[in-house]
């Protein structure tokens, strides 16, 4: 009886705190977008709705809506590491596409 | 059997000759493009010291980049292009000549000459801060300032005016600025560029606009090399895309998807925006130097700003 009532307890527990984990999974993802989007924008070449895809995720977030939040922040982190890929592809090749 | 062997040597040998030659086109090709960006002329200044003559670089830049045009469009008199897409599409052209009949920047220009006879409080006038009364003095725009080392723009240039005499400036992109900057330009109609790259700053800021025009940014991954090169004279939809040289001839322009007159910063923003970039500040460095490079590529055009575009 003793036994059950742990295996409840744990199982309340687990159940209760697995939003909370997926949540900071979520803001993780956020906050690093957030960082490699300034770095994208510092080597000027920042896309033009990383930053709101960025603040629609943190809205949902707040909103408790991690099914929402969540595709949208690995969106917007997934276009500034593409963004600072291209800055850096720009650097080394833009002599290239002189005629 | 002998015979046989001889020929496959033979063509072996020839095979190998062949991917050996072809690496050294592809060397070739390479250096050429770097001679493109690296090839520096050294002049000598008379006491023995070695130094770049930056004109001449970007004049050599300038060649190649009128050729890549004149080439493609061979039927377009040069000059001409200093209208846009309508120097190559005859259709476009004739709807463009209609407007230009009664042209929609007219009120503009108009609003443009009084708003630069008004006096500001102080009793002074914009003319008192250019150049021959700032009549017939668009071509010298922009120009390199030496002592603050950045590109100067028209527009800026107008702003700067206004600071000097304790005004607030305007807002960049349209309005009362370009309505000046229109006055400005309808008074220097016919007179060819005078641009110059007087040291190494002002080449530095020439190769970051440069550098600009063919990286590829944005979401769709395209650089203005892309559409106003690559695509010159090809569809864009139902729009055919314009040469980049004589960009900045026309400025301000009154578009009429704008209906009203515009900086060619303005549209440099939207350009990035249609590729999905996050565009820069109106008159950021970033887009001086942009216009600094198509002007210097222009450099051989005449000013038939202001003017009227899709």
């Amino acid at each position: 009886m003793k036994k059950i009532f742990q295996i409840i307890i744990i199982l309340t527990i687990s159940f209760f705190s697995a939003p909370s984990q997926a949540t900071e999974n979520i803001q993780q993802v956020i906050d690093r977008a957030s960082e490699k989007c300034r770095e994208a924008e510092n080597l000027g070449f920042e896309w033009a709705y990383t930053r709101e895809m960025i603040q629609s995720a943190q809205k949902a977030l707040d909103a408790k809506q991690p099914n929402i939040a969540g595709p949208l922040a690995t969106r917007a982190l997934n276009q500034a590491l593409n963004a600072i890929k291209q800055a850096k592809y720009a650097e080394q090749h833009w002599q290239d596409f002189i005629p | 059997m002998k015979k046989l062997l001889l020929m496959l040597a033979a063509v072996g040998i020839s095979f190998l000759a062949g991917c050996n030659s072809s690496e050294q086109n592809n060397t070739k090709s390479d250096s050429e493009k770097s001679d493109k960006v690296l090839d520096v002329k050294v002049v000598d200044d008379g006491s023995g010291h070695q130094l770049i003559d930056f004109q001449q670089q970007v004049q050599q830049d300038a060649r190649r980049f009128k050729e890549f045009y004149t080439a493609r469009a061979a039927d377009v008199d040069a000059k001409d292009f200093n209208n846009g897409v309508y120097a190559i599409d005859p259709d476009s052209r004739e709807q463009w000549q209609e407007i230009e009949e009664f042209p929609p920047y007219e009120f503009a220009v108009d609003e443009g000459k009084q708003l630069f006879e008004h006096p500001f409080p102080n009793g002074a006038h914009y003319a008192d801060c250019f150049k021959k009364g700032g009549i017939g003095i668009r071509q010298n725009f922009p120009y390199f300032d030496t002592k603050t080392n950045r590109v100067i723009t028209l527009e800026l240039a107008i702003n700067d005016c206004r600071i000097l005499n304790h005004q607030l400036p305007y807002e960049y992109g349209q309005g009362d600025i370009e309505k000046i900057a229109a006055y400005m330009s309808f008074t220097s109609k016919g007179k060819v560029f005078n641009l110059s790259v007087p040291n190494q700053a002002a080449y530095d800021a020439y190769l970051a606009g440069k550098k600009f025009f063919y990286s590829k940014r944005g979401q769709l991954n395209m650089s203005c090399e892309n559409c106003h090169m690559g695509a010159f004279g090809k569809m864009l939809r139902a729009d055919m895309v314009g040469p980049a040289y004589g960009h900045t001839t026309s400025s301000p322009i009154y578009r009429a998807a704008w209906e009203s007159i515009g900086s060619l910063h303005k549209r440099y923003m939207e350009c990035n925006k249609n590729v999905r970039a996050k565009p820069f500040a109106l008159q950021s460095e970033q887009y001086r130097n942009l216009e600094y490079f198509e002007s210097l590529m222009s450099a051989d055009l005449t000013m038939n700003g202001p003017s009227s575009r899709k």
